[in-house]
C-alpha cells in the first residue's frame, strides 16, 4: 500500500515536471510549476524530511511561484500566447533533453552503488548536540557545525537582491503602490498579518527544537509584507532606496558579527563558546529570517514595478 | 476495528468525496462565479471531515486544537480568496454564463 502511495506520487511529480516543461501556454506551465513545487513538498514529508518539505513549500512553490507570475505579467501579450513553433525543431531542446538524459543516468548508477558503511554521520551529530545549543540536529547543523556554509548562502541572497535591483530597466520610475481597493480584503488582514507574524516567529522560534528555521520564517515573513504591498499598505520601501539596502544586509552583517566576535575570543571563526552557543544561534536567525524575509519581498517588488506601469499603461 | 476505526474511514472517504465533487465542479461549471462556488463550499466542507477524522486520532488537546485551527484558517483564506476574485470578475465585468452558452456566444451578445 506505501509503495503504491510512493509511486502514484513519483507519477504525479513526473507528469507535473513534463507539463510544465512542454506547456505551450506559459501560464500553465507556472502553475504546473508551483504544484510540481507542492508535489515535490508531499514527498519530502514522505522520506521523512519536514525541514526541506516546508522550505521546498514556501520558497519553491510559494515566492518562487510568486515571481514567476510576476515576470509573467510583464511581458509583452505576444510572448504569453501559446508556441507555434515545433520545440523539436530547436537545438536547445534537444540539448536540455540530452543534457537531462545523462544526467538521470549517472545519477542512477550512483543510487545504485552500494553506500560505504564505514561512514557514519548520524552518531557524531547525535553525540555532540548538547555542545551546539540547539535541540534539533538539522539546525545544529546549519547554524553551528557548517554555519559558514550557511553565511555563505546568506551572502548569495544579498547579491541576488543586488543584482535584481541593478537588472532594473527604469531607474526613474517611482514604484507604484498597487491598490487593491477591496474593504473585505483589507478588514481581512488585519487579521492575517499579525497571525503571519506570528506564525513567522513561532518557526524561528521552533527551529531550536523542532523542524523550522530562519528559511522557512523568512518565507513566511516575505508572504506577509507581499500581502501588505498587494494591498496597497505604503511600505518604506517606496521612497527610500536605503532602508531597502539595510535591510538586505541587517542579516548578513550580524551574522559576520557573531562570527568574527568568536575570533577575539581566540576560537575559530564561528565558532560559538559553548555557553553563548544557544543565544548566539537565536540572534543569528532572527537577524537572518528578517532579512530573508524583506530580500524575498524586494525580489518581488523590484520585479512588480515594471509590471506595474505597463498595466497602467494598458488601462489607459 | 473499532468503531473510531469505522467513523474515521466514513469521514476520511466522505471528505476525499467533496473534494472530488468540487474538483468536478471546477471543471464543469459554466462561468467563474459557479466555479468559485464549487471550490470555496464544497472543498471546505472535504477538509473539514478530514480534520475531524484525525482528531479522533488525536491524543492531546493542544494538537486537535492545532488541527481546528487550519481548519477555520483555510476556511477564512479561501472565503478571503473566492470573494477578491469574485470581485475581480465582477470588476472586469466577465459574464454569467449558462451551462449551454459557449464563451463565444456571451460575448458577442454583450458587444
Amino acid at each position: 500500500m506505501n509503495e503504491l502511495i510512493d509511486l502514484a506520487l513519483i507519477a504525479i511529480l513526473l507528469f507535473m515536471a513534463l507539463f510544465s516543461v512542454l506547456s505551450a501556454v506559459l501560464f500553465k506551465a507556472i502553475i504546473f510549476f508551483i504544484l510540481l513545487g507542492l508535489m515535490l513538498a508531499i514527498i519530502w514529508i514522505r522520506l521523512d524530511a519536514p525541514d526541506i518539505a516546508l522550505a521546498e513549500a514556501a520558497i519553491g512553490a510559494g515566492i518562487t511561484g510568486i515571481l514567476f507570475l510576476n515576470a509573467q505579467a510583464q511581458l509583452p501579450p505576444q510572448h504569453t500566447q501559446a508556441y507555434t513553433v515545433s520545440m523539436c525543431k530547436q537545438s536547445r531542446f534537444w540539448f536540455a533533453l540530452i543534457a537531462s538524459l545523462s544526467t538521470m543516468i549517472v545519477l542512477t548508477l550512483a543510487v545504485n552503488q552500494p553506500l560505504n558503511p564505514t561512514i557514519s554521520i548520524n552518531q557524531p551529530i547525535i553525540e555532540q548536540l548538547n555542545a551546539s545549543g540547539v535541540e534539533h540536529p538539522i539546525t545544529a547543523i546549519l547554524l553551528n557545525y557548517r554555519s559558514f556554509d550557511t553565511l555563505l548562502e546568506i551572502a548569495v541572497l544579498v547579491q541576488v537582491a543586488v543584482i535584481a535591483l541593478s537588472l532594473r530597466q527604469h531607474e526613474h520610475i517611482k514604484i507604484h503602490s498597487p491598490t487593491l481597493p477591496n474593504p473585505l480584503l483589507h478588514a481581512c488582514l488585519t487579521l492575517f498579518l499579525p497571525m503571519l507574524f506570528l506564525v513567522s516567529m513561532y518557526l524561528l522560534w521552533a527551529g531550536a527544537s523542532q523542524p523550522g528555521g530562519a528559511f522557512q520564517a523568512g518565507s513566511v515573513l516575505a508572504a506577509a509584507f507581499i500581502l501588505f504591498y498587494l494591498a496597497g499598505f505604503n511600505t518604506p520601501i517606496n521612497n527610500h532606496e536605503l532602508y531597502l539596502k539595510f535591510g538586505w544586509v541587517f542579516g548578513l552583517s550580524v551574522f559576520l558579527m557573531v562570527g568574527i566576535l568568536t575570533l577575539f575570543t581566540g576560537d575559530a571563526l564561528l565558532a560559538y563558546p559553548l555557553e553563548f552557543a544557544g543565544v548566539s544561534i537565536f540572534f543569528i536567525e532572527f537577524a537572518v529570517t528578517l532579512s530573508i524575509g524583506w530580500i524575498l519581498f524586494s525580489l518581488f517588488v523590484l520585479s512588480q514595478n515594471i509590471s506595474l506601469s505597463n498595466v497602467k499603461e494598458n488601462n489607459e | 476495528m473499532t468503531a473510531v476505526m469505522v467513523a474515521q474511514s466514513i469521514l476520511l472517504i466522505t471528505g476525499a468525496l467533496f473534494f472530488c465533487i468540487g474538483s468536478l465542479g471546477l471543471l464543469r461549471f459554466p462561468d467563474t462565479y459557479s466555479r468559485i462556488h464549487a471550490l470555496t463550499k464544497a472543498d471546505n466542507l472535504g477538509l473539514g471531515l478530514i480534520v475531524l477524522a484525525l482528531i479522533l486520532n488525536v491524543d492531546s488537546f493542544a494538537l486537535a486544537l492545532k488541527l481546528l485551527l487550519i481548519w477555520a484558517l483555510v476556511m477564512l483564506a479561501s472565503a478571503l480568496s473566492g470573494h477578491l476574485v469574485a470581485w475581480q470578475a465582477n470588476n472586469l465585468s466577465l459574464a454569467v454564463r449558462q451551462p449551454n452558452e459557449s464563451e463565444q456566444q456571451v460575448s458577442s451578445a454583450h458587444e
